[in-house]
């Protein structure tokens, strides 16, 4: 277990480090960001004086060692608009990011779950033939469309809820049911068939002949078993909606990291940028260790195939 | 354990005119056909037959553990302890399987669920059916691991299926069956998947629990073999239907149907020296085409020009034996 966590957490390590290599190269590559900060008619002179200020005079070498010391110490930069450092931007919005990932993947499991479970136990029914359709419709509907339709009907039309804003728990509501139906597709259908493969398996008659209640061969000796794909898929899920739902914080206007992404973008905030494809890594990184020890927890034979 | 003890002459399983059958897309599969069993308290019986011969599906549907729909038939009378099954709520049918009968399946490893400890396993119907607690289950399943032999059985509790062998996980399917002291024990080919040296290690391991709870064994199988190691009574199916029963020594040394006599010599057998074992002809018929007639006249060595059109019915040879077999006296006239 031990010998696993280490080897996971090297792996996540050299993640960060690829993430970071690549990050500083390409935004290298995309360029002199003076001429985007400074005004048009700014002359060499300022120029230069802005590029030594932003330290991108030196030799590209020199320039990634200090990068990779200061990330190693948490400091990936300042802003070049905000004075305040790329981690206290990130963090800034990272709360906001975080309550909807958490709510959006909540939702998702409390729907999807039990859906794909009862469709995989009617198997042809109509609950089996709806979730599967409206999977398929989930599956093919791009979030800012289904988030305009949300705001459409819900906010616009009815009234009952904030279009935008991240006042209150009423004005979650939209994004995180928009990111279910995103979500909502791939969780419900893999529950479905990881069922559908339980289901017959002998041990699941077993705890039958020992006299045990349907409800219970479905949780205790069922989903136990079934939900373990489910729970590698979830994992991918959360993370990267911890890595910010673009589309859906754009529509809704929700401060989270998605739309820092957005932002710092097409303003050519280079550092920022940087600063996110850092953090998503980290994420990433930490979402798969943490991933990788519940399944551990969840599944027996996983511990002593080692 | 009360069944040895009780005076009681009723049978302690009857089932009469089973039939299962089952519609799939390429038409009905009629897996088992008029199927009939009876079996005394503390008695053990095999059924016998080839693979998809029914048996397993006759002793699930006894379980009633057929989901109950629109693609499975089942109709028949099974009486348990005088009590018919079919009319039973889905709540007292789980009593009784868990309480009463035990059905221990084919394959030891998918048959335990990979997930939960093998101590949980064995303690789960005590838990659902009388509410034991943690502690006491703890103690019951060290004395249900020491009944079927697995060595150190209080450190194994916190194992998983996974982490025994073969012959062990049998042991602990067994042990899981016998954890509410039933008085049936159905196994479904429980030494398949052994070699021969654990598979008589299982046969004697069944053979004295029988003796220490006088429970009721029905010994589902394909090996001759294994019949008469262990069953006082045989039923041999073919194709969904019973063609012969009778007392284990009778069906081994008089046997009255061509079929039971074939599986005979397909034994090896040490009083007799051949080149090669004697084999049935053809294979067993697909359920969804079965044959007109007696159903194994396509393989029979006897077999009449009239076999193909007039159904066979068990027809009762000498007391406790009967055959479906319509010239089981013109076939083996003098035979023994």
């Amino acid at each position: 277990m031990r010998k696993l966590l280490v080897k996971h957490i090297a792996i996540g390590l050299l993640v960060v480090f690829g993430a970071l290599t690549l990050t500083f190269v390409l935004v290298r590559m995309s360029g002199d960001p003076t001429g985007l900060i400074l005004p048009q008619d700014a002359s060499a002179a300022q120029r230069a004086q802005l590029r030594a200020q932003l330290g991108i005079d030196k030799p590209l070498l020199s320039q990634y060692f200090s990068y990779l010391g200061g990330a190693a110490r948490g400091d990936l930069g300042k802003s070049y608009f905000d004075s305040s450092s790329v981690s206290a931007v990130v963090l800034r919005y990272l709360p906001n990011t975080a309550i909807l990932a958490a709510a959006s993947f909540a939702l998702t499991v409390l729907v999807a779950v039990p859906l794909g479970t009862l469709a995989a136990m009617r198997r042809g029914g109509v609950l089996d033939r709806v979730v599967q359709a409206v999977a398929v419709v989930g599956n093919s509907v791009p979030s800012f469309w289904s988030g305009l339709l949300l705001l459409q009907v819900f906010a616009v039309t009815l009234g009952w809820l904030p279009t935008f804003g991240t006042a209150g728990v009423a004005s979650l509501v939209l994004p995180s049911v928009n990111l279910m139906l995103y979500l909502f597709p791939n969780m419900a259908r893999l529950t479905r068939a990881s069922v559908l493969n339980v289901l017959p398996m002998p041990y699941v008659d077993t705890a039958r002949t020992k006299g045990a209640s349907e409800g219970r061969v479905m949780t205790v000796h069922v989903l136990r078993n079934a939900l373990l794909p489910v729970l590698a898929l979830g994992g991918v899920q959360f993370g990267s909606l911890l890595g910010g739902a673009v589309l859906t914080e754009t529509v809704f206007a929700w401060p989270g990291v998605g739309t820092l992404a957005v932002h710092s973008i097409s303003r050519s905030d280079f550092p920022v940028v940087q600063g996110i494809v850092v953090y998503v890594a980290v994420i990433f990184a930490v979402v798969t260790v943490l991933t990788e020890v519940l399944a551990r927890a969840a599944n027996p034979r996983l511990r002593t195939a080692v | 354990m009360t069944s040895a003890t009780r005076e009681n002459d009723s049978p302690l399983l009857t089932v009469e005119q089973l039939s299962v059958e089952f519609m799939t897309p390429l038409g009905t599969v009629a897996a088992v056909n008029d199927f009939g069993l009876s079996i005394g308290r503390g008695e053990s019986v095999a059924i016998v037959g080839e693979s998809g011969s029914g048996k397993s599906a006759a002793m699930r549907a006894v379980l009633r553990l057929y989901p109950e729909n629109r693609r499975t038939r089942i109709r028949g009378a099974v009486a348990f302890d005088g009590v018919q099954l079919a009319t039973l709520s889905n709540r007292r049918m789980r009593e009784i399987r868990g309480d009463r009968m035990a059905l221990i399946a084919q394959d030891a490893l998918s048959s335990l669920n990979p997930s939960l400890t093998v101590g949980y396993q064995l303690t789960e119907a005590l838990r659902i059916r009388k509410g034991w607690s943690a502690g006491r289950c703890r103690k019951r399943a060290v004395e249900l691991l020491d009944l079927v032999g697995i060595p150190s059985a209080a450190e194994r509790l916190k194992d998983y299926p996974h982490q025994f062998s073969g012959g062990m996980r049998q042991r602990v399917l067994i042990a899981t069956g016998l954890a509410l002291d039933p008085d049936l024990l159905i196994a479904d080919e429980p030494t398949t998947a052994l070699d021969v040296t654990i598979q008589a290690q299982i046969l004697q391991l069944l053979r004295d629990l029988r003796q220490e709870t006088g429970m009721a064994l029905v010994i589902i199988t394909h090996d001759m073999g294994v019949v008469a190691e262990i069953a006082e009574r045989v039923t041999v199916m073919y194709a969904g239907a019973v063609v012969e029963s009778g007392g284990m020594r009778d069906i081994f040394t008089s046997p009255r149907h061509p079929y039971t006599e074939g599986l005979l010599n397909a034994v090896p057998r040490s009083d007799r020296r051949a080149e090669r074992l004697a084999s049935i002809p053809g294979s067993p018929p697909s359920p969804t085409t079965r044959p007109s007639g007696c159903r194994f006249h396509t393989r029979c060595a006897y077999a009449r020009a009239d076999c193909a059109s007039v159904p066979a019915g068990l027809e009762i040879v000498a007391p406790g034996h009967a055959s479906a077999c319509r010239y089981w006296k013109e076939n083996f006239h003098g035979a023994d």
